[in-house]
């Protein structure tokens, strides 16, 4: 039995017209013009100053090319053969990855550590100059603050080895010695960095709901099983973002290590090219010896390292990271 | 299952005081609605019994124990949260078993009170099931499991149903109601949903603005409110209630209304002159058409605005006619009214409350009415009957 709806003397089933989703129709066409014009700024920034330089990174690892000669010649995988045939390449890659070994652990529990604390300590009155005085550091620039930890590590009147006597311990060569140049380095990034990840982790506590630690407290568990069950598998997915945001930045860690180890006069990476990360013979590589097209190939590299590192981690973390 | 006694419990946040001398105490089994409109401070003093908020001042006394001070963990509460609180990254299973575990219960005895309480919750075949997989009044059962699974002294409730659709709501109310019958534990349940609080409590206490207006049983509440917003918190649509000036003469009489009310019945100020005016309180459900009324009743006559029909009955909101108070009449759904039209209402003398003007209270004695001149009046000594 068909069923004609009636309002108003009008049959409604005439007026019912199929919708269009043609995106051509006028009003769409324009919304879209209107759309990219407007992202268009940001679209053009993005192109030249990332897809660019990529493009040409990629392109000019497999060329022989100078930056005053225009004459390119390709070389294909020979950029890459000559720099696994490097000992200082392979070592490079060695310092980098024992740099971002140890920074990962070392940031990711420090950071938690002063966000739980910053968190439970301190009160509600007071959060937000605590927090700033934690953060400060990391918007100061990374070569000022560099130079006052060169100062702080220097070996007869710098503040690391007064404590160091203070505490009955010998007194270290710190950015003269090939085995705590990198030490002396991490534990700036350390204080440089920290401020960022605690404001991190911060945010990831205040998004575990109260109620839950709440319940935790009517149950009566310990601080130590709300930390273990609780706390830490749902603020999992805030770890995972800083490890991957630790990672990246130790394997592309410059500057500090730039300025405290040799500086613009020469001898960075030393003593004895025990600093001389990646991305430090990368720049070196380039600017200074002017092989560009074999800083380039090492700048891939060190893009595929970090790319691999990422996947892994993302691979790792669908097992251990808990999503809400 | 314990007593629960709170004694002036007053909470401040600054300057601000958000509950205030609360005194009330629960017998052992009892089940005590905390209702009360947002903000009134019930889910605060609930929190301050489980020892979540701490209390400025005065005393929760759980059995014999002053638990004032004491941790959340010592005071063996269960509680279930509005948000039901259950740990997303944990089966059901899990969250039942946390505060066993918690206490390093022994493995066996964990799994044999999961068990048995997923069996009286019917969770058996959801316990490998994570909250989010599990539907509203699952996760509401499962939280509900969790807070019994240590047989707590004291069962805390806040709003356990506001996150229910309709439906589901009704159906876990009765459950809840079941399970308090069958358990006994002695409960505080906090509510804005003056269903909840009619159909479940045994006792109810109505709460604004951090003080209590009433305790009382549900009949008590409905049939007797201690004030006028009691009256008008109470019931949907809530009482309406008419202030008017009261004439010269030793009966006091009210405008309009034909009501005349025993000057005995007054606070000592109306007495002494300083106190004019009175509330009359008549719920929409007990007006009808003055046709219909038979016994003895107040008259008014209401100008028809709006006219809500919910197909079982209608609402009838207009005016009174003279004084412009606005009226709600509850009809039932056959009884034929237009808008724009006048009506005259009536309700039964029995079913009218008075109020003072100045301070909301209820005025005491029964009110009665003069058949014979159509007047109310309001008498303490005498019950019924006129004068």
């Amino acid at each position: 039995m068909s069923l004609s709806l009636r309002s108003r003397g009008t049959n409604v089933e005439d007026k019912v017209q199929p919708v269009r989703r043609s995106w051509w129709r006028p009003s769409q066409f324009s919304e879209a013009i209107s759309a990219y014009a407007l992202l268009s700024p940001a679209l053009v920034v993005f192109f030249l100053f990332f897809f660019v330089p990529t493009g040409f990174l990629i392109y000019i690892s497999f060329f022989h090319w100078g930056i005053l000669s225009s004459a390119t010649q390709f070389v294909g995988l020979k950029n890459f053969r000559t720099l696994f045939s490097q000992p200082l390449f392979l070592r490079s890659i060695e310092t980098s990855a024992y740099y971002t070994i140890v920074m990962i652990p070392a940031t990711v529990m420090l950071a938690l550590a002063v966000a739980m604390l910053l968190r439970e300590v301190v009160t509600a009155r007071r959060g937000g100059v605590w927090r700033a005085a934690v953060f400060l550091p990391h918007v100061t620039p990374v070569v000022a603050t560099s130079i006052i930890w060169v100062w702080i590590f220097n070996p007869q009147f710098g503040l690391a080895n007064a404590v160091l006597t203070f505490l009955h311990l010998p007194a270290l060569n710190w950015l003269e010695s090939v085995h705590w140049a990198l030490p002396a380095v991490m534990i700036d990034t350390l204080w440089h960095s920290l401020g960022l990840y605690v404001i991190v982790f911060l945010a990831g506590l205040a998004n575990i709901p109260r109620e839950l630690l709440e319940v935790a407290s009517l149950e009566g568990a310990s601080r130590r099983h709300v930390f273990r069950r609780i706390i830490l598998p749902l603020l999992s997915p805030t770890t995972f973002f800083v490890v991957i945001l630790a990672t990246v930045n130790s394997w592309q860690a410059f500057s500090q290590i730039y300025t405290m180890t040799g500086g613009p006069h020469g001898g960075a990476g030393g003593p004895a090219f025990s600093t001389t990360t990646d991305s430090l013979l990368t720049y070196q590589t380039a600017f200074i010896y002017d092989h560009f097209s074999l800083a380039a190939a090492m700048a891939l590299i060190l893009f595929l390292i970090i790319l691999a590192l990422t996947l892994i981690q993302k691979w790792v973390s669908n097992r251990l990271v808990f999503y809400r | 299952m314990a007593e629960v006694r709170l004694e002036g419990v007053t909470k401040m946040y600054g300057e601000q005081k958000v509950v205030n001398g609360f005194e009330l105490s629960v017998a052992e089994g009892e089940f005590i609605v905390l209702l009360g409109p947002s903000g009134c401070g019930k889910s605060t003093t609930l929190r301050m019994v489980a020892g979540l908020e701490s209390v400025s001042s005065g005393k929760v006394v759980i059995g014999d124990t002053d638990v004032t001070q004491t941790s959340p963990a010592t005071r063996n509460v269960g509680m279930v949260f509005q948000n039901y609180a259950l740990f997303p990254h944990m089966t059901a299973f899990e969250n039942l078993a946390f505060g066993l575990r918690a206490r390093r219960l022994p493995k066996a005895q964990v799994n044999e009170r999961v068990a048995e309480v997923a069996r009286m919750l019917e969770l058996e075949s959801v316990l490998r099931v994570r909250p989010k997989n599990l539907s509203g009044g699952q996760r509401q059962r499962v939280a509900l499991g969790r807070a019994l699974i240590r047989k707590p002294a004291v069962f805390l409730m806040d709003e356990p149903l506001s996150n229910l659709d309709a439906n589901l709501r009704d159906r876990v109310r009765m459950e809840l109601a079941s399970l308090h019958r069958r358990l006994a534990i002695t409960t505080l349940y906090v509510t804005h949903d003056q269903g909840e609080a009619m159909t479940l409590a045994d006792r109810v206490v109505v709460m604004n603005a951090g003080a209590i207006h009433q305790v009382g049983t549900p009949a008590e509440i409905y049939e007797e409110p201690a004030d006028t917003f009691v009256a008008h918190f109470i019931g949907s649509p809530g009482m309406n209630l008419w202030k008017f000036d009261i004439n010269a003469g030793a009966r006091g009489v009210v405008d309009s209304l034909d009501v005349m009310v025993d000057p005995g019945l007054w606070p000592e100020s109306s007495r002494t002159g300083t106190e004019r005016e009175i509330v009359v309180g008549v719920r929409p459900e007990h007006l009808e058409l003055a046709e219909f009324v038979e016994v003895p009743g107040v008259r008014a006559a209401m100008e028809v605005e709006l006219v809500e029909r919910f197909g079982s009955h209608q609402l009838v909101h207009g005016k009174l006619v003279g004084v412009g108070h606005p009226i709600i009449a509850r009809m039932p759904a056959e009884v034929e009214v237009e808008v724009g039209t006048l009506q005259v209402v009536a309700a039964d003398v029995r079913r009218v409350h008075l109020f003072s003007g100045s301070s909301g209270e209820r005025l005491g004695g029964k009110i009665a009415m003069d058949a014979t001149e159509s007047k109310i009046y309001g008498s303490v000594d005498e019950p019924w009957g006129g004068r």
